[in-house]
């Protein structure tokens, strides 16, 4: 079976048989903009499925991508990274900047996201401990990495019958390929940044 | 089948069909599955590579390389690149018109720096670029382009995410508008001095006092001295 093939059938199991608070259906709707809503997610996720998540198009644009790939998640839009560039410097009030020599406070995320139909919930001073409650219920989290500061988005958090835990990273480094990154809990605290703010996004409703 | 499943399928078929064809399109190379970014840089040249040792670690496959030549202004070299290593170290190297590199970084750097401000920007870089651009660029390729100036209209501009600066051991936002002051650029007898607070990627605060010569524009020394230890406060842009 094509990789395209098998896209098309996990898309359509989700579609027939999602259960009620997935990601790609948070809650049941009956009115036609939820129907829109669930199908731009499905092929949203078919897409991540087929080619993975999207990366950095700067050298600095970390926050940028990860906003991207936030609101690819929940509201299955694909803003393109250009335009989320040029919408960020209107946030930041910097029309100028320049995107390869300097980054961005990943705290100018949150308007971005709501910008594009995102509800957000913020904190800081989260420890590696805590982000699998954040993320239980299948909204992902903007997290912080350090060394050098870099912004990620924490998809998911697997934990196996041992106690064993797994951070899904949806890293937009290009190195990833757009793949998932699968990261060891130690692995994780050691470059997790916990005075770094943690973003929960969930769909505006 | 329902329509709405007919209809949901088109969809799927069509929206990834047109990614494959987009994706064909921006593929470089056998074996390349994704759209790399716009400037990623492998193999690095070898030269490259021996410059950039000067300052960071070995395992180059891990090192992140900038392509900055554009972020400046109109200089004269070939390329200008910022990397950065995976301890976070970092170096900017000028690659010059002869396939020849040469690193910016420390005093050493100081001569070629100034020949490159002179020659883009006159005898007067402070006026061309402004003080603040002159002395955040000097600060950008002595040491890492992560820096801000600390200036009034900076803590101003940082109001609505104040919170992200002050996650290190200062948590009061007075504490951070102290260390803000306006930099001081000063001519005298054929020297030029311009005194400024800087907050570096670690937290910590330095003042830096860069001085030159007027005539033949020369960056001649760079002090930095300790104003707020480095954890003070948070330094929260990522890459």
């Amino acid at each position: 079976m094509t990789d395209l093939s098998k896209a098309v059938v996990v898309s359509s199991d989700e579609f027939t048989s999602r259960p009620v608070g997935s990601p790609t259906m948070p809650c049941e709707s009956s009115t036609e903009g939820g129907l829109g809503l669930s199908i731009n997610r499905s092929i949203a996720k078919a897409r991540r499925w087929v080619f993975g998540h999207f990366t950095q198009r700067k050298s600095n644009s970390c926050v940028i991508a990860s906003s991207r790939n936030m609101i690819h998640a929940l509201t299955g839009e694909n803003v393109p990274e250009e335009t989320l560039r040029k919408e960020m410097k209107e946030i930041i009030g910097d029309p100028n900047h320049d995107f390869e020599t300097t980054g961005v406070n990943p705290a100018y995320a949150e308007a971005l996201l709501q910008k594009h139909g995102v509800n957000t919930a913020s904190q800081y001073y989260v420890s590696s401990g805590n982000l699998p409650d954040l993320v239980k219920d299948g909204q992902p989290a903007l997290i912080g990495f350090k060394d050098p500061g870099h912004r990620v988005m924490l998809d998911s958090v697997s934990i196996d019958k041992d106690g064993k835990r797994t951070y899904n990273i949806r890293d937009p480094d290009p190195a990833y390929g757009g793949r998932v990154r699968e990261m060891s809990q130690s692995d994780f605290d050691a470059k997790y940044n916990p005075n770094a703010i943690v973003i929960v996004g969930k769909t505006a409703e | 089948m329902t329509m709405v499943k007919r209809v949901f399928f088109a969809v799927i078929i069509l929206t990834l069909a047109s990614e494959i064809a987009m994706r064909q399109q921006t593929a470089v190379g056998a074996g390349q599955t994704y759209p790399i970014k716009e400037n990623i840089m492998k193999p690095i040249p070898d030269k490259l590579r021996s410059v950039a040792l000067q300052n960071l670690n070995a395992n180059d496959k891990a090192w992140w390389v900038r392509d900055v030549t554009h972020s400046y202004g109109k200089l004269d070299l070939e390329r200008l690149y910022w990397i950065i290593d995976s301890e976070d170290k970092s170096i900017t190297v000028v690659q010059g018109r002869n396939e020849e590199f040469f690193s910016l970084n420390g005093p050493e750097g100081l001569a070629l720096s100034s020949k490159l401000l002179a020659k883009a920007y006159g005898k007067e870089p402070w006026i061309a670029m402004g003080v603040e651009k002159l002395g955040k660029t000097i600060m950008s390729w002595y040491r890492d382009p992560r820096a801000y100036i600390l200036t009034e209209v900076f803590f101003g501009k940082q109001q609505p995410v104040i919170k992200s600066w002050l996650t290190g051991r200062e948590k009061d936002p007075a504490s951070l508008k102290a260390v803000c002051r306006e930099p001081v650029f000063t001519l005298s007898d054929g020297n030029w001095s311009l005194d400024l607070n800087a907050i570096n990627r670690y937290g910590g605060v330095e003042r830096w006092i860069i001085q030159g010569q007027t005539v033949n524009f020369m960056i001649k020394d760079i002090f930095i001295t300790k104003v707020k230890d480095e954890g003070t406060f948070n330094f929260p842009d990522e890459l």
